[in-house]
């Protein structure tokens, strides 16, 4: 088979794959993909497109650790642990 | 081999990532970025769970279940707390407190494509940094 034919299979089976799994794509640019393009582009240029001061960089680690923070415990505070086994009413 | 692409994308885009700017002069401002490089992939991280904990499937139940979304969060909660407070000396307790996340989300048989490409990137940025 030629270097040309497979490469021709090759693709096809590429595409097929992205065919079978739209959503897997899909989730991974959202979730994953956009987030990080757009996290490195930010880290070397601010919004101005100059590069960042030592003093950005640790305003930017503050507010996003305290972002993080916030999130993570409302999310926390509105699923609370809910025990597997509840008291038996009447009993030890 | 579904996600070869896919994680060759990943590891390309984050080793661009793990250079400090050129502007940045002093040890404390090159510690920060790298910190905040930490910071930004755990969030994501914890962003994915949170969304994929509200989303649910075809029987109503959500995509990632409470109790792994729980370790995840509180896994990322702490981390940051720890790299905004120690952000030059955080490395061992990060490692430590991923390395047993991670042996709690794998015994919890997480699927979710979401979570392991995100965790996947947590990996490659603790391995970029955390030496």
């Amino acid at each position: 088979m030629s270097w040309f034919s497979k490469s021709k299979q090759n693709i096809s089976k590429v595409e097929k794959r992205v065919q079978m799994n739209p959503a897997l794509l899909i989730a991974l640019l959202q979730q994953v993909v956009i987030p990080e393009v757009t996290a490195i582009i930010r880290a070397h240029k601010n919004a101005t497109g100059v590069m960042p001061t030592d003093a950005q960089v640790i305003a930017a680690l503050s507010d996003d650790t305290g972002k993080g923070i916030v999130i993570g415990e409302a999310w926390l505070a509105a699923h609370p642990i809910v025990p597997s086994n509840p008291p038996v009413a009447g009993g030890v | 081999m579904k996600f070869k692409l896919s994680s060759l994308l990943l590891v390309a885009v984050l080793s661009t990532a793990c250079t400090p700017p050129a502007s940045l002069q002093t040890p404390q401002g090159k510690t920060a970025y790298t910190a905040d490089q930490i910071v930004v992939r755990v969030n994501e991280l914890m962003n994915a769970a949170i969304a994929a904990n509200a989303s649910k499937d075809a029987t109503g139940a959500p995509a990632l279940a409470d109790n792994v979304t729980r370790i995840i969060v509180t896994f990322c909660v702490s981390t940051d707390m720890t790299l905004a407070n120690t952000p030059q000396g955080w490395q061992v307790t990060v490692a430590t407190a991923w390395s047993a996340a991670k042996t709690q989300i794998a015994l919890a048989g997480v699927t979710n494509t979401s979570i392991i490409a995100a965790m996947g990137a947590v990996d490659t940025v603790l391995a970029a940094f955390g030496s």
